[in-house]
């Protein structure tokens, strides 16, 4: 199933990123800090000048480039000239200096986007344990501790290292939306909103606002405050960073209300300084609703954005690898190795890179059932059924959603068919239907009927055949149409 | 100008002014002119004539610069009387008449002080070879300087290196009482946030945090000493190395609140004096650098609420430089036991 490239709902449940990774939230367009007319008098500019002029130094230089860096005069000749002196004279520069000549910042997990290797997490859990131990108060850190036990789906330590986070700083917005972001990827969708609301900002600050209104509307829990979002929006001082999510959000809400005209202003605010989050939004909104924003910078990159761009233009290859990529940037969520998986199974027919894939990734391989069913039905394709079975074995005694048993009822019921008892499978097939019918979801529902139809047409053509339209029946209610689907039960048919 | 022809001549007092200083010493001190001066006891000094005249035309800015000179003035002299032994009093204060200008544009007012060696800023923090036990002496004797002048009720505001004069024998006294704020309001800065160099102001004013309160005063001034403290090692104020390593976090966070700001300034404050403290126990040994890195920790805590010894509830206490006195005196002790030179 596609949860993230084809989902219907899309809001903009806050992403969660560490404090030592946060260029990742992509804030691009944000206006420099431009220096205060007074700042050459404030900060003796002048006279430190004269002084370097007088007595061209090291330690004058310092002195002039120190005060003019606080005094943000980065742009200025003077500042640059300095910069070239320091560096000419870099063996009687410190440490410090070279630093903020320099800047680099010195990161605990040195992976290219984050650590998803068992052993490499588990080094940077135990830097970051140290360094709480030290700075108890470190609230950052507590944070950064947390999301590493959630990639490990450490659920209960993950819960509560974010909590004392936000116990140190309660209403803090990066933290409170980190927290809310947790709970939500531990299915605690009315936990969240409850914590967002605690924070006492929630209808004063537009990012714990536009997380409240994402996850309220996501989740359907209650009304969102959409009145306080608007009156947020109109507030001039507020930079267009800060409101690029919450206009996003309001735009959404507006769009699936049916005012166009209303949502699409709100979503050329949210276009000025977008996030990466906004950007996805902004792609999925095209993708679905066919409203089109332009944006004023191609600098904001979202890989969620670029995964939707390869799957409509059905280059599934980069589509897929985009959502690994997605997951290595959301690792605690295994929503994109899903889709991933879904991916090379229906439209490349790749198991062997679903097999690839579980085991690149197995630190996370118990927390989603999709992920772990993907890989069984994987194994059963390519003929490994000895792997499936111990699969299926460890995932029995698991407490599962009843969607996830019908799934797993679904990829039991193949495994049936593989070892020759048809009967027993229909039977687990049956169930699977019967749960899909129930809730109405024909997206899952064909998916199933297809691989039923694949395994039956290896035991008669006709039955298969019929079971095959059935799923064509089904895929065609879709609202999306998913095009990858429909291709695969057609050519299912097709072939003798 | 009258406050540049005084080479030469000779002070009611007796000092004779010897030579101009044509470079700067350092920085600040718009309004004056420097001079060499010696008595007839061979002593020497140091003399600031006021200079007045650029200010003539502006009626406002003349009225500025002559409050600011008499409550210099004033606030030395108070000083003195107190016999505040670290910091920098007038040897003398006066006017002289000076020849070929006419009456009223002829008289000069100055003050001479005591000629030091140099100060913290040409005698440790730009020279290669530093010795550390005078700079660590330097910053006790600022520690005692700051905490004579928050007792009779005075906050510095403009601590930095080049304010920090160097006598014989190791000897270290806090000067220029310039941008001076006092309790009872009678300075001329009292409606200033921060007068003094905003390269040195406490990290919280950068995100627009005021206060004009005396103890918000007393903690900016514990904030410049911790900051010191830095610097003598690092060559820069603490206030931007935790701003490079906050931006390098958060590039938003200059456009965020201050207590938004916070967690982000605290874990980089935290990094910075993780460096701080291994460069220090490379210098001095582990005891020293550790105690040293405790007292900037304490000193310069980005929240302000945080600021100073934080087991003392009322702020006065906390933010009272005595405690530091002793635990700088202590650390210069087990710094020349661990062979600190």
């Amino acid at each position: 199933m596609a949860e993230l490239i084809n989902t219907a709902n899309r809001q903009l449940i806050p992403r969660w990123h560490t404090s030592r990774k946060l260029e990742l939230f992509q804030h691009l367009n944000i206006d420099l800090i431009t220096p205060d007319q007074n700042s050459g008098k404030l900060f003796n500019i002048d006279d430190k000048k004269n002084y370097w002029l007088s007595n061209p130094t090291v330690g004058t230089a310092t002195d002039l480039f120190i005060s003019m860096y606080l005094a943000n005069m980065w742009n200025s000749r003077l500042y640059n000239e300095l910069k070239k002196f320091l560096l000419s004279r870099i063996d009687d520069v410190s440490q410090s200096i070279i630093n903020i000549i320099n800047p680099s910042l010195r990161k605990i997990d040195s992976s290219i986007i984050y650590a998803t290797n068992k052993s490499d997490i588990y080094k940077i859990i135990n830097t970051l344990k140290a360094m709480v131990r030290v700075y108890p108060r470190d609230s950052l850190s507590w944070n950064d501790l947390a999301f590493y036990y959630a990639i490990l789906g450490e659920k209960i330590k993950a819960e509560h290292c974010m909590v004392i986070s936000c116990g140190i700083n309660p209403n803090h917005p990066y933290l409170v939306r980190s927290l809310a972001r947790l709970l939500v990827h531990h299915n605690e969708p009315e936990k969240a909103v409850f914590v967002l609301r605690k924070a006492n900002k929630v209808t004063i600050h537009p990012e714990i606002l536009s997380a409240d209104i994402a996850i309220r509307s996501f989740f359907d829990i209650g009304r969102p405050d959409v009145n306080a979002a608007r009156r947020l929006i109109k507030q001039n001082f507020l930079n267009p960073f800060m409101i690029s999510e919450l206009s996003a959000s309001i735009g959404t809400l507006e769009i699936q209300n049916g005012a166009i005209k209303k949502g699409k202003k709100h979503l050329a605010e949210s276009a000025i300084s977008p996030t990466e989050n906004t950007v996805a939004q902004l792609r999925w909104l095209s993708q679905q609703h066919k409203i089109y924003t332009p944006m004023e910078t191609n600098a904001t990159q979202s890989l969620e954005a670029r995964a939707i761009d390869y799957y409509n233009d059905k280059d599934y290859i980069r589509c897929r690898d985009k959502l690994v990529e997605l997951h290595e940037f959301q690792p605690f969520s295994s929503q994109a190795l899903v889709d991933a998986g879904y991916i090379s199974l229906m439209a490349l027919e790749d198991s062997k890179f679903v097999c690839d894939l579980y085991q690149k990734f197995s630190s996370v391989k118990s927390a989603n059932v999709t992920v772990s069913n993907n890989y069984i039905l994987a194994k059963l394709l390519i003929g490994d059924i000895k792997g499936a079975e111990i699969m299926l074995s460890e995932l029995i005694d698991i407490e599962m959603k009843d969607s996830d048993k019908a799934v797993l009822s679904a990829t039991i019921g193949y495994y049936f068919y593989q070892i020759g008892q048809e009967e027993e499978a229909r039977r687990c097939y049956e169930n699977t239907f019967m749960y899909f019918k129930s809730v109405k979801n024909s997206f899952n529902l064909s998916v199933a009927l297809l691989y039923q139809g694949i395994a039956e047409k290896k035991i008669s053509t006709g039955k298969g055949n019929s079971i095959l339209e059935k799923a064509k029946l089904e895929a065609k209610k879709i609202s999306w149409k998913p095009a990858e689907l429909i291709e695969r039960i057609d050519k299912e048919i097709n072939k003798n | 100008m009258p406050s540049q022809a005084l080479e030469g001549l000779t002070t009611e007092s007796g000092w004779k002014i010897t030579q101009r200083l044509d470079k700067p010493l350092g920085t600040g001190g718009n309004f004056c002119v420097r001079y060499f001066v010696e008595n007839e006891n061979g002593e020497t000094g140091f003399l600031k004539a006021m200079n007045f005249t650029d200010s003539m035309d502006d009626l406002v800015q003349l009225q500025k610069n002559v409050n600011e000179y008499l409550f210099e003035c004033n606030i030395l002299e108070h000083c003195k009387t107190k016999k505040l032994s670290r910091i920098v009093t007038p040897l003398d204060a006066g006017e002289i008449i000076v020849p070929n200008f006419p009456p009223k544009l002829n008289k000069v007012y100055y003050l001479i002080f005591e000629k030091a060696e140099g100060s913290l800023r040409d005698q440790h923090i730009e020279v290669q070879n530093k010795k550390w036990l005078p700079a660590l002496k330097a910053l006790h004797h600022v520690a005692v300087g700051i905490e004579q002048l928050h007792n009779i009720d005075i906050a510095h505001q403009d601590i930095k290196p080049s304010n920090v004069l160097a006598f014989i024998n190791d000897d270290f006294k806090v000067a220029d009482l310039g941008r001076v704020v006092d309790k009872n309001g009678t300075s001329p800065f009292c409606k200033l946030p921060f007068p003094g160099d905003h390269t040195y102001k406490s990290i919280e004013m950068f995100f627009g945090i005021q206060d004009l309160q005396f103890i918000t005063r007393r903690s900016c001034d514990m904030y410049m000493v911790g900051s010191l403290a830095y610097q003598i090692v690092e060559d820069i104020p603490i206030n931007a190395s935790v701003l490079n390593e906050v931006r390098l976090i958060d590039s938003t966070v200059q456009r965020r609140p201050f207590q938004e700001a916070l967690p982000f300034l605290l874990t980089s404050f935290n990094t910075v004096l993780n460096r701080y403290e291994d460069k220090c126990c490379t210098l001095f040994g582990e005891k020293t650098a550790n105690s040293l890195t405790n007292i900037i920790r304490e000193m310069c805590h980005p929240d302000p609420a945080q600021r100073g010894v934080v087991r003392f509830s009322d702020e006065v206490n906390r933010l009272s430089m005595r405690r530091y006195v002793t635990r700088l005196a202590n650390l210069i002790r087990s710094a020349s036991i661990a062979g600190v030179k």
